[in-house]
């Protein structure tokens, strides 16, 4: 009998019972439904360089192997988040050996947005900035990265960020009102060079 | 400006902004869009705030799903079939065991099952001269065998440089007899020279395609 990951989050009393029953199929489910939190949890933490998709896998291996190793049900939100968050520093350790052993390492960035195939009308200028707010999201502290990038995935309320991150709703709601002052503010502090360079260009 | 002036200044400004937060997360209750109204009535430029905020937000949204996007390809493949029944009886047979202790015995049993890197970097006895490789049919070698020359050979040209610690991926009662399975990662460290590199990168159509990088600007930028 198959047990939807819903059912398992119910209530963590019969967790053991449960736990036992959960098949290959529900914890391909639960991944597909937690991946793209998890993705924002990475990007938040990961180095520059790193691969998403590398680190994901490496999350998803973590979750087939170790799930039946979760207690509490209730805690799988945070249980994942950590395994993320671990994933990122060891990419970050490990990135850091290379740089040591290694004075000229092949720069990998993230696959960025080039271009919105279902809608040729979207302007390279909306891609262009939804790029550069990504970057610059992500060279936010990652306390206010995290919560700000979780808030990208679609359905996730304040509530669900709270839980993944073991914080009070009004704790994140605080972050998040940061987060975007501090995001506002590292966009104009990059634009007015620009800026002051094309006016002096012109004059 | 006096301090208490400030810091009620500031507060309200936190406020603000957390009330604006929830409308662009339609987290915003009645209660919030009453307030940011009465806020608004004093300060016009709330509303500029508000749909500053959702212009950035719905951009950052799309930045991050698609590169979030790549994460719909990254599948929580079982390792094996058999996964949901052998680990909760795992549990119940080791449950007992203290942490530590299973860990011991697990890792003697690994040594037992893989002996030492050292040992596998070795040729094979009797099969380190290519010629008589080349003299012997492969369907009479074993799968380890065939490793061991490929081993030997990697390394005798220079592009095998060993082999990394064997990484574990999961242990368990074997279906038959008191024996434990152990599935494991083995990892060859190689090394090849070329000449180019590319980069995924896409064409005007949108359509993926590999894109020459120029390694040596590549480098020298890294350098600085």
């Amino acid at each position: 009998m198959r047990v939807s990951m819903e059912q398992m989050q119910d209530s963590s009393q019969q967790g053991d019972d449960r736990r036992a029953r959960i098949g290959p199929d529900d914890v391909q489910d639960l991944w597909r439904r937690h991946r793209r939190w998890v993705a924002a949890v990475l990007l938040a933490h990961m180095p520059e360089g790193a691969e998403l998709d590398d680190l994901l896998q490496e999350v998803a291996m973590k979750l087939v192997t170790h799930i039946h190793e979760l207690r509490d049900p209730d805690a799988l939100r945070p249980w994942l988040r950590t395994v993320a968050v671990n994933a990122a520093r060891s990419a970050g350790r490990r990135r850091r050996t290379r740089l040591r052993r290694n004075s000229a390492p092949a720069r990998v960035e993230a696959t960025a947005w080039s271009g919105d195939e279902a809608d040729p009308a979207r302007a390279p200028d909306a891609r262009e900035e939804a790029n550069r707010l990504l970057a610059l999201a992500r060279e936010l502290h990652p306390d206010y990265a995290e919560p700000l990038l979780m808030r990208c995935v679609r359905g996730m309320s304040y509530r669900q960020i709270a839980d993944a991150l073991a914080l009070p709703v009004t704790t994140v709601e605080t972050r998040l009102a940061r987060a975007r002052r501090m995001l506002r503010e590292l966009t104009e502090r990059r634009t007015e060079p620009a800026a002051h360079d094309l006016a002096e260009r012109g004059a | 400006m006096d301090t208490r002036r400030q810091h009620n200044m500031s507060n309200i400004e936190e406020r603000l902004e957390i009330l604006i937060g929830r409308v662009v997360d339609e987290e915003a209750s009645d209660a919030d869009w009453s307030e940011l109204e009465s806020l608004a009535a004093g300060d016009a430029s709330v509303w500029r705030r508000l749909a500053l905020t959702r212009r950035e937000h719905d951009a950052l949204r799309a930045g991050f799903e698609h590169v979030a996007a790549g994460a719909d390809r990254i599948e929580a493949e079982a390792p094996g079939p058999a996964l949901a029944t052998i680990l909760p009886l795992r549990s119940a047979r080791f449950g007992a065991w203290s942490g530590w202790a299973a860990a011991a015995a697990l890792g003697l049993a690994w040594l037992g099952v893989t002996g030492i890197n050292t040992a596998r970097q070795q040729p094979a006895a009797g099969f380190d001269d290519q010629s008589e490789v080349a003299a012997v049919s492969p369907a009479s070698f074993t799968a380890d065998e065939m490793l061991d020359q490929y081993m030997a050979r990697g390394m005798r040209e220079g592009w095998v440089l060993g082999e990394l610690p064997k990484v574990m991926v999961e242990t368990r009662p074997a279906d038959e007899g008191d024996r434990y399975e152990v599935r494991f990662i083995r990892q060859i460290y190689e090394r090849a020279y070329v000449d180019h590199f590319y980069e995924e990168g896409f064409d005007e159509l949108g359509e993926t395609q590999l894109v020459p990088l120029n390694i040596s600007n590549l480098f020298a930028n890294q350098s600085l």
